[in-house]
């Protein structure tokens, strides 16, 4: 019989002769923590508990366990938390953990600086540069060099998960090595919020000079102030100001200024006024080259086989790419193996068979119907209206896009029409679409409903 | 148990215990305050299992005996008569109460059934003045954390060497350290519950003379000759706070404390909901700003002499006021370490007391 089990069963005996409040208050968090021939040494939580089990219950808690195990005569009765004795070894650990939480305790948070908002952790020495992020990279490094006079604004697009946010801070950490210099890195969702904020105390002015101020300003997914028009008027004066005393500001978003809808014509062309760098999806051995530099910070080894079947399969987020490796480190330190392309292949069966999502022919007409305001029917009818023709010839560009059918079935779906009418029309959007701002945002724009209509 | 009593001192010695006694539905044992004769004097007890006092007061015993009583009755009762004698008989777990005015029976309980309070058997490590105590106590009392989620910061750090204890508290936003003189035979440190301190606080300003401090096996206990109060200490590291305080600063203000005190309070008038208000300190003096887009805006001037550069500093009011007002002398010393690092408050003549702010963020 184990201490656990001996304790359990004395436990069980009492619960039986005392009231459940009784119970609950003398022997809650109490454990036999020793054996020897002859006693036990039973744990409790306080002073108060020890004097009560000493004085009051030991006869009845020694007679179940004489009834148990003979062999024992006496009990000791100790203060202190159960648990303590089987984490000893651990207990310089717990301490030191205990400190570092502290130390971060009251600055918040180490990492982050308080007056910049910038992360140290973002640095341009653990920027992995392929061909795909040259130009921002680049572009980034000389405005360090050269702040405010080379590239200014310099605007910072490309998708979900590329870096965008990591050069940014990096150049902000750069710059504000130099102590005389003020930096602020602000996401634009911060920056409103800090509008609203000022807007309801009327501290607008004293936020406004706060901008103006400083020698680098970084925001952070602009696209955000889309619509948001005092926050655009904040934005433009903060520009004007800082842009007339020749100090840099550093923009980012998902995508260019031109395409940033409900933005401001004053602000686009200021935007689209400096450097405009893209960040593309990395290529292959962009990958590799990521994967190998985050494997090196997480002390793990692996393979070059896995690294080159991770880098293959996933290919458009370097955030998933890292969130891919650090599931097969875990399982590696988990195992304590070294996991090989199999076992990956399992690993990340997750990540790769995300469902597919396949776009309907019928979910494409119905967006397009709904997006111009017409009954899918009339889609399909013979009708040459010029209301209906446009939408019609928009769907055909549309399913050939999405759904990849042929001229000839696209023809069969939109009521039976000839395949060359269907090329007609392809051919019409796509080269409208090159050169029709509103037409490409009416193209996105159908596409994000035919997309959101498969999440709900 | 039959004894004869001054009401005067019964009355001290139930105001002693009874606020330990807490509403336990669970166990209503607890409710109770025990009566025990002892040594030919009476003893009174009380637990809420977590703090336990224990409190004696001489009387006239003609038969030994205990009983425990309802906390609430038993004090509400003797505190409202007038009569100075009284005696106090127990029969079958009934305490009567008699008095040339009055005859009252108390239903009591078994005092087998009331929790035993433990003594802390190991000799006196350290002595006291209680009304040093007292003050050393308030002073950290109101930077301890009031949430229970980090029990190590719901408590005060003592910690007694060299003849002088080192009181410190922190809630993470603000943290107070003051220095006491005590006399000591051991080093030891150890983190005092919320409720042991407030108790504390409350008991030893009626109380003179020194205290006595016993600790063992996460056990406190203060006592004198007739008094005794047991707690448990709070289980848990105290953090390196020392690491916080800031040992430089950049620019530093003497004002005058009462001044401030009065100008905070009106600006607090007109705080926002994060009770924010701005302090400005110039060359000649310290503006203080209060915006609130509801109620108004102040802006109000105290003198101050200025060392460095003038700075700026939001931070809340309350947490101001409550560092000042426990600052011992005339002057206060305000010391600015850099936008985002605390804010050092201190006497103008001692280094025994600090008082630390952590600024709001613009």
């Amino acid at each position: 019989m184990t201490n656990e089990e001996l304790w359990k069963a004395v436990l069980g005996e009492m619960e039986l002769t005392l009231s459940r409040a009784n119970f609950i208050t003398w022997f809650k968090n109490t454990s036999v923590v020793a054996r020897d021939k002859g006693y036990i040494v039973v744990s409790v939580p306080n002073g108060f508990i020890k004097e009560w089990l000493e004085n009051k219950f030991n006869k009845k808690i020694l007679q179940s366990i004489h009834n148990l195990s003979p062999e024992i005569r006496e009990i000791k009765y100790s203060i202190g938390r159960p648990k303590l004795e089987f984490a000893k070894q651990d207990l310089s650990k717990i301490i030191l953990d205990r400190e570092l939480e502290e130390k971060t305790e009251i600055p918040v948070d180490l990492d982050i600086d308080k007056l910049t908002n910038l992360n140290k952790r973002y640095s341009f020495d653990s920027y992995v540069v392929g061909s795909d992020n040259e130009l921002a990279n680049a572009a980034c490094l000389a405005v360090t060099k050269n702040i405010g006079k080379l590239y200014n604004p310099l605007f910072l697009f490309g998708g979900v998960g590329l870096g965008k946010t990591h050069l940014l801070q990096a150049v902000g950490n750069k710059v504000s090595e130099n102590k005389e210099r003020k930096v602020l890195y602000v996401p634009a969702e911060r920056f409103t919020a800090n509008i609203v904020e000022a807007i309801r105390n009327r501290t607008i002015e004293d936020l406004k000079n706060q901008y103006a101020r400083l020698d680098l300003l970084i925001i952070d997914d602009i696209q955000f102030i889309a619509g948001k028009e005092k926050t655009q008027d904040i934005i433009f004066s903060t520009f004007n100001e800082l842009y007339g005393k020749n100090k840099q500001i550093i923009l980012s978003s998902d995508r260019p200024p031109g395409a940033i809808p409900a933005l401001e014509e004053r602000l686009r062309s200021r935007f689209e006024g400096g450097m405009i760098a893209d960040i593309k999806p990395p290529d292959f051995e962009t990958r590799l080259a990521i994967l190998k530099q985050k494997l090196a910070g997480k002390n793990a080894e692996l393979g070059d086989d896995v690294l080159v079947y991770i880098a293959t399969h996933i290919q458009k987020n370097v955030r998933e790419l890292e969130g891919a490796l650090n599931r097969v480190v875990a399982f590696s330190q988990i195992y304590n193996k070294v996991p090989d392309v199999k076992e990956v292949k399992n690993i990340l069966n997750t990540y790769l068979n995300a469902p597919y999502r396949k776009t309907s022919p019928q979910s494409i007409l119905k967006a397009v119907a709904d997006f111009y305001n017409i009954s899918a029917a009339d889609l399909i009818k013979r009708s040459r209206k010029k209301e209906i023709v446009r939408p019609r010839q928009i769907a055909m560009f549309l399913l050939r896009d999405e759904t990849k059918l042929s001229f000839p079935e696209i023809g069969q779906k939109l009521g039976g029409r000839d395949h060359s009418t269907v090329i007609h029309a392809c051919e019409k959007i796509k080269a409208e679409s090159a050169v029709n701002e509103p037409l490409k945002q009416e193209l996105v724009l159908i596409k994000e409903r035919v997309y959101n209509s498969f999440d709900k | 148990m039959k004894i004869t009593i001054n009401q005067k001192n019964l009355k001290q010695a139930i105001n002693l215990t009874e606020k330990v006694v807490a509403r336990n539905t669970a166990l209503p044992i607890l409710n109770n305050i025990l009566l025990k004769t002892e040594n030919g004097r009476l003893k009174l007890s009380a637990t809420n299992l977590e703090v336990g006092i224990t409190a004696l007061i001489g009387v006239k015993i003609d038969e030994v005996g205990e009983v425990a009583v309802p906390a609430r009755i038993f004090s509400d009762f003797i505190s409202n008569i007038t009569d100075e004698k009284i005696t106090l008989t127990t029969k079958n777990n009934t305490l009567t109460i008699n008095s040339e005015h009055y005859k009252t029976q108390i239903l009591g309980f078994d005092p087998k059934d009331f929790p035993i309070i433990p003594k802390i058997k190991t000799p006196v490590i350290a002595t006291i003045p209680a009304k040093n105590l007292k003050k050393g106590l308030l002073t950290v009392l109101d930077s301890v954390a009031v949430s229970e989620t980090r029990p190590e910061l719901a408590g005060v750090f003592v910690q007694i060497k060299n003849n002088q204890a080192t009181l410190a508290s922190t809630d993470i936003f603000r943290l107070t350290e003051t220095v006491v003189p005590f006399k000591n035979s051991e080093s030891v440190s150890l983190i005092l519950p919320r409720n042991t301190i407030t108790e504390l606080i409350r008991i030893s300003g009626d109380l003179s003379g020194e205290l006595q401090i016993k600790y063992s096996d996460n056990q406190v206990s203060f006592s004198n000759d007739d008094f005794e109060l047991v707690s448990r200490v709070v289980d848990g590291t105290f953090p390196d706070y020392k690491k916080v305080i800031p040992d430089k600063f950049l620019s530093r203000a003497l004002i005058k404390k009462e001044e401030l005190e009065k100008n905070i309070r009106l600006a607090g008038l007109f705080s926002s909901h994060i009770s924010d208000i701005k302090l400005m300190c110039g060359e000649q003096n310290l503006k203080i700003v209060a915006k609130n887009s509801d109620k108004g805006e102040i802006e109000t001037v105290v003198p101050a002499v200025l060392k460095n550069d003038p700075f700026e500093v939001s931070l809340n009011y309350h947490y101001l006021l409550d560092g000042l007002k426990n600052m011992p002398t005339d002057d206060v010393i305000i010391e600015f370490t850099g936008a985002g690092s605390p804010l050092v408050i201190r006497p103008s003549n001692d280094h025994k007391t600090v008082y630390l702010i952590m600024p709001l963020r613009s």
